[in-house]
């Protein structure tokens, strides 16, 4: 029996889910599989990535120390030397009312140096700000208060006052102040990126592993059931034959799709479905020729029982014969 | 259809009920579990690859943080200048990292091993029926209708099997009862005299061995 071609039946989406049971459970398994490894393994990439970032952050040296220049009441300001104790200077200025003043604060830039913010900050050091913005909006700094500047230049200080220059008050300074204001503000700046350096590369990682971990487990999803599909296709295929063969209809069976998987076991249901329309056309062969011989030899009036199972015997060959039509 | 005539001799037919209760006594041997190449070994790779590449790369990305974390413990070690316990403690992240790689890919050999056997014995339930079923195409092939005998206690396809069952035992008992008529036909040609001789006495004798033949093969 030559076999024919496909019918040509297409992969539909709706019909991916043919055998629920099987392609399930294979599915299942291999989505499981990598869920479970990915979690197990994510999640000791990001705590590596937490040690690599606690590493690196203790790792971190500290900036340079440098002198600190704190405003005290009454005009005078301390300069906190790191390790040493601090030099009070002295205001030249004698003015009661400006004495009683609380300094205010604005920082000017001298010779490219960095600016020197200083404040009502009896508690707090007088560390530059890292970022280097001027504190426009400081009430400190407001333009109706008086205010003073500490200009900073190689090898001494001046304090002076906005509104004349007669105070003015000139101590001597380390020769390398700017240089270690300006070092230590770049330490920290320096610092600062390499902590937003390593939270972008432990969230870079946190995305890569989430992101991955879903496309992956959702590509697992849809090639495990494809995969199933090309066996449980020609299964299904073979089912319906199958009920068709219990009615007793042997039609022409088609070949598979391509990509279909179970080839070999396809072959095999072909050779049986050969086997049982041979079995037919020999059965119609026999009864034909037996049934043209007992009309010929009117056998039927013999008797009723062979009447009867001539008669039936022509209901059979008439089934058999629609069934390989 | 007259199958249930009361007349004439009664053959045997299919003992459905007995062959869908005693299942022979086949027991799973393990250098039978590739029974369908293709198909096991086909979706056994593809785990066994995923999982491979899936270790693979998160490897990789853990190794690459711990090499980063040893790689800046050294770094600072540089700057502090300590020559001699630097190279101390590069031996020791150095044999911490091998360690780790290591005990990695033993995880992952004995993961792919145990996977390996995992999804042989899980295809095989899938491949054991499919296997019984072609087995039973071959004799149908032949023109062969015995008996059917239930799957193994674990096996897939259950619902297929289940329609190859009622599709055998139809067809099966179909002939029987074809054969069953053919057999009161010829009894009946006995009962009534009719002669062996000439034409009709060879199509009687040629139908009398198809329909032995016949009855031989439903048994």
């Amino acid at each position: 029996m030559s076999a024919p071609k496909n019918k040509g039946y297409r992969r539909s989406w709706k019909n991916l889910l043919l055998n629920k049971r099987y392609q399930l459970s294979f599915t299942l398994f291999m989505v499981g599989l990598g869920a479970v490894l990915m979690v197990l393994l994510g999640y000791c990439v990001v705590r590596e990535a937490q040690e690599a970032s606690a590493v690196r952050e203790n790792l971190i040296l500290p900036c340079p120390e440098v002198p600190e220049v704190v405003p005290l009441k009454g005009g005078r300001i301390l300069l906190n030397a790191p390790g040493q104790p601090g030099t009070e200077i002295e205001r030249a200025d004698t003015s009661s009312d400006r004495s009683a003043r609380d300094p205010a604060v604005v920082g000017e830039q001298v010779t490219g140096g960095p600016t020197l913010p200083l404040g009502d900050r009896s508690a707090a050091p007088a560390l530059p700000d890292p970022t280097g913005s001027r504190r426009a909006d400081d009430p400190q700094s407001a333009p109706d208060r008086p205010s003073q500047h500490i200009v900073v230049e190689v090898g001494s200080m001046k304090l002076h006052d906005d509104m004349s220059d007669q105070a003015e008050m000139v101590a001597t300074l380390p020769p390398d102040l700017v240089d270690a204001i300006a070092e230590r503000t770049l330490c920290h700046v320096e610092q600062m990126g390499q902590m937003a350096e390593l939270e972008a590369g432990y969230q870079r990682i946190l995305i890569v592993l989430i992101t991955s971990g879903v496309l992956l487990l959702f590509g697992l999803l849809f090639y495990g059931i494809k995969m199933t599909h090309r066996v449980a296709g020609p299964l299904y295929k073979v089912t319906l034959y199958f009920d068709k063969m219990k009615r007793g209809v042997y039609s022409e069976v088609y070949n598979l799709r391509r990509g279909d998987q179970l080839v070999e076991f396809y072959d095999h249901f072909k050779s049986a479905h050969g086997g049982l329309v041979s079995m037919q056309r020999e059965d119609i062969e026999h009864l034909r020729q037996i049934l043209d011989l007992a009309e010929k030899e009117d056998l039927a009036s013999r008797s009723p029982e062979i009447a009867a199972a001539l008669q039936e015997m022509r209901t059979i060959l008439a089934r058999k014969e629609k069934s390989v039509e | 259809m007259s199958s249930q005539h009361s007349s004439g001799p009664t053959l045997p037919t299919a003992t459905v009920a007995r062959s869908g209760t005693h299942g022979r006594p086949y027991k799973r041997r393990f250098r039978n579990y590739l029974l369908n190449k293709s198909l096991q070994l086909r979706y056994i790779g593809v785990v066994t690859v995923i999982s491979a590449v899936l270790l693979g790369t998160l490897g990789t990305m853990i190794w690459q943080q711990k090499n980063l974390a040893s790689s800046q413990i050294l770094a600072s070690m540089d700057k502090l200048e300590l020559g001699e316990v630097r190279a101390q403690i590069d031996d020791d992240l150095t044999r911490r990292d091998t360690n780790w790689i290591l005990r990695l890919v033993g995880v992952a050999v004995g993961l792919v091993f145990v996977l390996f056997f995992w999804l042989l014995v899980m295809t095989h339930k899938v491949a054991g029926p499919l296997h019984k079923v072609s087995r039973y195409f071959d004799r149908m092939a032949q023109g062969r209708l015995g008996e059917t005998y239930p799957l193994r206690r674990g096996d897939m396809l259950r619902d297929f099997y289940a329609k190859f069952k009622a599709m055998h035992d139809a067809v099966r008992i179909r002939h029987q009862e074809e054969n069953q008529v053919i057999a009161r036909f010829l009894t009946a040609c006995e009962a009534a005299g009719v002669k062996r001789q000439g034409e009709l006495g060879a199509r009687l004798d040629e139908l009398e061995k198809h329909c032995e033949e016949r009855k031989q093969a439903l048994s």
